[in-house]
């Protein structure tokens, strides 16, 4: 396997990772500036999702 | 809040205003030959010669529809924490896409597919496989047409400010997707489109961050007001600010199955595949995922919908299917004046008419195309191909409109359960591309066609998921053993 693809599947591993601590997050408290738990870990999520989209295009970019 | 006929007046000219001012903009750049301006064929090739911004804000009016301004808050509304797994799972199919689409693309060029169906075809040498994804490809869009109808209903219903009923809104909504759909792509101009995205992403953004501010004093509020409605909601009420255990198993079957579906829509599939460069398709799939971000505010909408119903401010029972797909429309009403609600109900609207527009175009296409005249009629006229294009066009805009008006359904759902079918592409067609020789056409369409019905059955006669699970994923799961058992028997006998 390329680095390249080597990394994309790590990539998606990262992406699907938050699934194992839902569970463990499916709580209101501690709350983080008025949100319930379940929905910062939630927001953290959808949001690294995309920060791992944009690694996706800068990997790309590097490796062609 | 505003009220009224006259302010229904107000905004329902600006709706019918724009809509007149998309068709006409559409219709001159047609005729006067700018194609290169018609964003049908600009989905993803038009990067060449448009600017980044207006491509980037046409990009979002052409993905974006009623799904995501009148659906996504309508579950954060009706079962709070639920509406993260469709976020979830719509920045997973970006990301899914980066990596796959690149592929796809390289394999349509390299063997000169078109559609989907060509991609079949090809891969299984099998004509009645190609014919086999046109039909089912358009069966599993009705959901996604029904889903539109009612959405533009809703929107108009809301924009008239109550002067017209559920019924009247649904049948001018078909009429409106009817005609646009048989002058095909004329609606579809970049910078309409652009203008549409910028109105939608500032209304979006104002309306989910500002609502929460002006009725509840912040986000904190809001959700003090949404614990205390959880624990005192009215009976059948589904509202929880967490998972429930079978929520669980939805979400994360859910976030397996649908991002592969996001890219097998035959309409999609159609744009990636027309792409001129790989790179241009990257550069969008990053774009697009910005707008993904933008459903973040749209859940707050929602949330803001069931929080003033709480209160009492609002009387609609937004908690229950369908009043609370009207939950962003009706906040909008509540907090800014009838001419924005006018250009916010026009913007979606209009997004949403060339949806279900482009849907039903490639349609009928696909089963003209790749059905009617590649398996019964190879002689069949130019003529007779469109012809037949639009009375399969006409049968399946028909179906969803009958379906939109006797069993209408949460939109959130409806486009679930078109996912659930389209995923069942995703396995022969994968397996096709990489492993050909594990699978024989036999198998490929039996596990195409067992999991379509499991999910079929699941929906239809079963009514409720088995452990909670997502219905396309118990597809996917008959699917591969069908796949690979009629394979493995067919292969032998071969």
């Amino acid at each position: 396997m390329s680095r390249k693809r080597l990394i994309y599947a790590l990539i998606l591993l990262i992406a699907y990772a938050p699934l194992i601590g839902i569970a463990f997050s499916n709580r209101l408290e501690p709350k983080v500036l008025g949100l319930p738990m379940l929905w910062v870990y939630c927001l953290m999520w959808s949001l690294s999702v995309f920060g791992l989209l944009v690694i996706s295009y800068l990997v790309d970019k590097m490796y062609g | 809040m505003y009220m009224g006929v006259e302010a229904g007046y107000v905004a329902l000219s600006i709706v019918i205003g724009w809509i007149v001012l998309t068709a006409s903009v559409g219709a001159l750049a047609t005729i006067r030959k700018f194609r290169v301006l018609a964003a049908t064929d600009a989905w993803f090739v038009a990067g060449r010669t448009l600017g980044l911004l207006i491509l980037w804000l046409s990009l979002g009016a052409n993905v974006y529809s009623a799904y995501t301004f009148l659906g996504l808050p309508g579950i954060a509304a009706r079962e709070g924490a639920k509406a993260w797994a469709i976020n979830i799972y719509g920045m997973i199919a970006y990301l899914i896409g980066f990596l796959i689409v690149p592929l796809m693309w390289s394999r349509a060029k390299e063997k000169n597919w078109l559609t989907i169906a060509d991609a079949f075809e090809d891969l299984y040498s099998s004509k009645a496989l190609g014919a086999f994804v046109a039909i089912t490809g358009a069966l599993w869009s009705i959901p996604y047409i029904q889903l539109q109808i009612q959405g533009i209903g809703y929107i108009i219903e809301e924009t008239s400010y109550g002067m017209m009923d559920p019924l009247t809104t649904k049948i001018i909504a078909f009429a409106l997707i009817a005609a646009f759909t048989v002058v095909g792509g004329l609606v579809s101009v970049a910078f309409i489109n652009a203008l549409q995205g910028a109105i939608m992403l500032i209304a979006v953004w104002l309306v989910g961050i500002l609502a929460p501010i002006i009725a509840f004093g912040g986000i904190g509020n809001l959700f003090t007001i949404l614990e205390h409605y959880a624990a005192n909601q009215p009976p059948g009420a589904k509202f929880s600010l967490t998972l429930k255990p079978q929520d669980i198993s939805w979400m994360a079957t859910l976030l397996m199955a649908a991002p592969l579906a996001f890219w097998l829509w035959p309409n999609r599939i159609q744009n990636i595949f027309a792409a001129k460069d790989v790179r241009t398709v990257k550069r969008n799939m990053v774009l697009v995922g910005i707008y993904q971000v933008s459903q973040i505010p749209a859940i707050l909408v929602g949330l803001t919908a069931i929080a003033l119903f709480a209160q009492g401010i609002v009387t609609m029972p937004v908690y229950k299917k369908p009043y609370s797909d009207h939950a962003f429309m009706l906040v909008t009403r509540m907090l800014l004046p009838p001419w924005v609600v006018g250009l916010v109900g026009a913007g979606a609207l209009a997004a949403s008419i060339s949806t279900a527009a482009a849907i039903l175009h490639v349609s009928g296409a696909l089963f003209a195309r790749n059905a009617y005249q590649k398996v019964f009629k190879p002689q069949a006229s130019g003529r007779e191909l469109l012809f037949i294009a639009r009375i399969f066009t006409a049968l399946i805009a028909i179906i969803s409109l009958v379906l939109a008006l006797i069993a209408p359904g949460i939109l959130v759902y409806l486009l679930l359960v078109g996912y659930a079918g389209i995923v069942q592409f995703f396995p022969p067609f994968i397996l096709g591309i990489y492993k050909r020789d594990l699978v024989t056409k036999h198998g490929a369409l039996a596990g195409m066609a067992g999991g379509m019905l499991t999910v079929a059955y699941i929906k239809i006669v079963l009514g409720k998921k088995p452990l909670g699970m997502y219905e396309g994923f118990w597809g996917l799961i008959v699917n591969l053993i069908l796949i690979f058992l009629v394979s493995l028997i067919t292969r032998k006998k071969q």
